[in-house]
């Protein structure tokens, strides 16, 4: 046995596992004992009462319905809105289409507490806008407090992540496959229905799964738009059980749990679906970035475009962006910028912009790195406790923010030296990572599986290492995919709230939590104020990456073109 | 528009006072131990203070900010959540014999359960003396500092008459056919003054009859209110005429919308507002018991407790001042104010019993 096999075989799996463990198995088991555990104080047995009462309680079934349902309707309807755009954007000559691919990005800086409002001020009340313009054509009114009112301004929400995600693969899809379908005499839409859509199954199933168990344990948008009708989901449901003194951590666990075999079949369907097929789209042969031919329908396409970005992204921000100019909800008659010169007087603001900036950028780059040792580790190196691994990052994703926190917070406070960590900002992006590695781990991934391996066999017969083949080869390849995970990241770092909602302190709070607890407070307009800096400072970040990743390019190109002019110069004068 | 003219504080009479959380008092003995300050120095050599605590953001940091302020030599680090969540949050950290808040303000029923778990220390401060005796532990264990005070508010564009008004808790068993639809009260489970609306009024007035608690809830239903999940919330509700009448809410939130130009009204009722009142106390473990104290202390003094008013909150120091809000429109001393009487630790012991009634009747999930 050589060393490097006795490496791989003892000292690989201890390097990745025990800190995994460490950093999601035990909070795992925190919670999963929770839900067993009875007693008071220090004095403790175990009991499957939590269990019984849940399954005697009037709404858990109906809950159980609710967070289901929702989460279904929410994804059908992210995917028909997202995937036509990443296509149209990706593939299509629509005009301006770098403004256009901004626009559907929009809607992902938009904080889900926020939009949620704001719909609530167009959608819901007696006095919002649409009953407003419709006059009384709703009986007895235009209501969005419901079953489908929520699952469609999730279904928006999401609709974003649907194209982040799509439009990567479809950029990736090689024109060769798509001109070979007109050539047969297929049409630009079945081509894009029988051929390129089967392609980039692997990049649907990553992001379908990530909708559907995002949505299950979506906490903001059920909790403006439902609760105040009495309709709740999983995760709502689980904040109220916590609302209530004394808290019922054993009921809380146990709805967690309830939901985790449901995670884990979805993982279990996704990984089938990838290992049945060839997914490799990228190999070592060129491809031409070619786009195709719509003709008169690219101005019908930019007007979808632009009208999907109104209503998810535009009309949530002009409501938010007028009401944070008022007093109080309501008063449009006096409109100033007094809510901002609050919050910039506000010494916790500043502190929570600051934190939310270090964690979310930190955070996201430390999850993109790790995000990628594990995918290569899953994709390529393929030991047999991978699929261990895949599973074990995966399912927090399906934990209650606010039950992973609880249990986050028990586990830090029973290791040793957990005064490192505990109580500072590292232990915010510990939360967060613990929550969304999977996300990390899945994005790299989807990316990863098409890239074909001939393209690193190549580099290895011309005598180049794993290491250097990783860093030269396979990483540039990616960045694309990298770029799009990283955005993710910091998206989802940096507005995560119910994870740290019992971690966060004076000192370690970050924004999101600071517009939730100015939303607790009431002041609409404040909150709108908060919000709209949110918004801006998440889309002048992503803004700023996707301007790098393009200069990025830029320079490569002429890098590659200055490379291949110089080596044409030498082969002249060799001549 | 704030109306002043709706409430005459002095006329509420000092009945109140002398009732306030009455039922209480027999628990209390008077404490013999001579009160003893906290080292300023030795809390400035520890230079920092942690402080959990269920009060507002806006309140937390207002009152932390007018201590760093006399005390600039120490750091105040705060968490802030509902009731139950900083009560787990300290028990978790407590139990695991670590890091935990030296100062810790619920409300008494709650820490009454962290006494009866030695996890928090007897502290007699010099300031205690000023406050009633209903509102201080037998044992120094804790000190009630302030109270919410449930009233009721409306709009008065929607309500632009008088007499529409309710004028009591009771009026609410009886409801009047204009408040059909437009009428909203808190969810009974979620917020501390919720339940404790329920539970006062159940004490006042008993559970059944006319006038009682499930009386006054049915006749809500009757009206179509509406339930709303924080009182913050409601406060948007009524300035924005969606729900121009509110059950029950704490006093600071009117004045917020007051403030900012809302056609609102607030309403003392006959009987009196109800308090939800806040207590403060010294954890076991606190790392920086020195500066515990000297927060403790600050808590209870005219400048703590000015600070509280600030906020629109009714400090229970005996010799708080009206000169506390410049303003005019905040809550006057609790001494000075018709309260119900109201005994926060027996509602507490009756909270499952009266939570499962209450939801029946209003028809909660």
């Amino acid at each position: 046995m050589t060393p490097a096999k006795i490496f791989r075989l003892s000292v690989a799996p201890f390097v990745v596992l025990v800190p995994l463990l460490f950093l999601i198995g035990l909070p795992l088991a925190m919670i999963a004992l929770a839900s067993i555990r009875g007693g008071e104080g220090n004095v403790h047995h175990f009991t499957l009462q939590a269990w019984s009462d849940l399954f005697k309680t009037r709404w858990i079934w109906e809950t159980a319905f609710n967070t289901f349902g929702v989460a279904f309707v929410a994804t059908v309807i992210a995917f028909i809105v997202g995937t036509p755009l990443a296509w149209l954007i990706a593939r299509v000559n629509v005009p301006h289409r770098n403004l256009l691919n901004f626009l559907c990005l929009s809607p992902l800086f938009l904080s889900p507490l926020l939009s949620s409002v704001a719909w609530d001020m167009i959608g819901s009340r007696p006095t919002g806008i649409i009953n407003f313009l419709t006059g009384g054509l709703f009986q007895p009114e235009f209501r969005l407090r419901n079953f489908w009112g929520i699952s469609l301004i999730m279904g928006f929400y999401f609709s974003s992540y649907v194209f982040l995600y799509l439009w990567g693969a479809f950029r990736n899809v090689d024109p060769a496959i798509e001109e070979a379908a007109a050539i047969a005499g297929l049409g630009p839409f079945s081509t894009f229905l029988r051929i390129t859509v089967p392609t980039i199954l692997p990049a649907i199933a990553f992001v379908g799964l990530l909708i559907f168990v995002l949505a299950l344990g979506l906490f903001s948008i059920p909790a403006v738009l439902g609760w105040p009708e009495g309709f709740f989901v999983l995760s709502t449901r689980i904040f109220f059980l916590l609302s209530i003194p004394p808290v019922n951590w054993g009921m809380a666990g146990a709805m967690a749990v309830l939901f985790l075999p449901v995670i884990l079949f979805g993982i279990y369907l996704q990984r089938r679906l990838v290992r049945k097929g060839d997914f490799t789209l990228v190999s070592g042969k060129s491809a031409r970035n070619i786009r195709i031919e719509i003709g008169r329908w690219r101005w019908p396409a930019t007007a979808f475009i632009w009208f999907y970005w109104f209503i998810v992204a535009g009309l949530p921000t002009i409501v938010m962006a007028v009401i944070s100019m008022t007093a109080y909800a309501g008063a449009y008659a006096k409109l100033s910028f007094l809510q901002y010169h609050k919050l910039l007087e506000y010494e916790l603001f500043h502190k929570a912009v600051q934190n939310s900036l270090i964690t979310s950028i930190l955070g996201a780059t430390l999850a993109v790195v790790i995000s990628l040792g594990l995918s290569y580790l899953i994709q390529r190196l393929r030991p047999r406790w991978s699929p261990f691994v895949e599973y074990l990052v995966s399912v927090p994703l399906g934990i209650p923010g606010v039950v992973l926190g609880a249990a986050l917070l028990w586990t830090w406070l029973a290791l040793p030296l957990s005064s490192l960590v505990y109580g500072s900002l590292a232990m915010i992006i510990i939360a967060c990572i613990t929550q969304f590695l999977t996300t990390g781990v899945r994005s790299v991934s989807a990316v990863l599986v098409q890239i074909g391996r001939d393209v690193e066999e190549s580099a290895w017969v011309s005598g180049a290492t794993r290491m250097t083949t990783i860093r030269r080869i396979l990483v540039p390849m990616l960045l694309p995919g990298l770029q799009s995970g990283w955005i993710l990241m910091f998206i989802l770092f940096f507005r995560e709230l119910s994870a740290v909602l019992l971690l966060w302190s004076s000192r370690t709070i970050t924004l999101p939590v600071l517009t939730f607890e100015i939303w607790r407070e009431g002041s609409y307009p404040r909150l709108a104020a908060a919000g709209m800096v949110e918004t801006i400072l998440i889309g002048s970040v992503v803004l700023l990456v996707l301007l790098l990743g393009s200069l990025w390019q830029v320079f490569n190109r002429f890098r590659s073109r200055h490379g291949l002019q110089q080596r044409a110069f030498q082969e002249s004068v060799s001549d | 528009m704030f109306q002043t003219n709706s409430i005459d504080w002095k006329a509420c009479g000092r009945l109140g006072r002398t009732l306030f959380l009455g039922s209480a008092v027999a628990m209390m003995t008077p404490c013999l131990a001579p009160a003893q300050g906290a080292d300023v120095a030795a809390a400035e050599a520890e230079g920092q203070v942690s402080v959990y605590v269920l009060w507002l953001t806006d309140t937390v940091s207002s009152v932390t900010g007018a201590f760093k302020k006399k005390y600039p030599n120490i750091e105040v680090e705060f968490y802030r959540n509902g009731g139950p969540l900083v009560a787990e949050r300290f028990r978790s950290e407590f139990n695991a014999s670590g890091h935990s808040a030296d100062i810790i303000s619920l409300d008494p029923a709650e820490l009454e359960r962290f006494a009866s778990a030695d996890m928090i220390v007897p502290y007699k401060s010099p300031e205690a003396d000023h406050f009633p005796d209903w509102a201080r532990s037998d044992k120094d264990l804790w000190t009630g500092f302030f109270s919410y005070t449930n009233g009721h508010i409306v709009n008065t564009n929607v309500f632009p008459d008088k007499e529409t008004w309710p004028k009591d808790w009771a009026d609410f068993a009886h409801p009047r056919a204009e408040w059909k639809g437009k009428v909203c009260t808190g969810d009974i489970r979620v917020a501390s003054h919720t339940f404790n609306n329920l539970a006062a009024i159940n004490q006042h007035y008993g559970a059944e009859g006319d006038e009682g608690v499930w009386a006054q809830y049915g006749g809500l239903v009757d009206s179509d209110v509406r339930i709303y999940t924080g009182a913050p919330q409601a406060r948007e509700l009524v300035a924005s005429g969606e729900c121009p009448l509110i059950h029950q809410i704490p006093f600071h939130n009117f004045v917020s919308v007051a403030e900012a130009g809302a056609p609102v009204a607030w309403i003392v009722p006959k009987e009196g507002m109800i308090p939800v009142p806040q207590a403060v106390a010294i954890a076991a473990n606190a790392q920086h018991p020195n500066a515990a104290k000297l927060f403790y202390d600050f808590l209870l003094s005219e400048d703590g407790q000015a600070a509280i008013g600030r906020n629109h909150l009714a400090p229970l120091r005996d010799d708080a001042s009206d000169e506390w809000w410049p303003d005019g429109i905040g809550l006057p001393p609790v001494k000075d104010a018709k309260i119900m009487p109201f005994d926060q630790v027996a509602a507490d012991a009756a909270r499952t019993e009266l939570l499962e009634h209450g939801s029946q009747v209003l028809g909660l999930n």
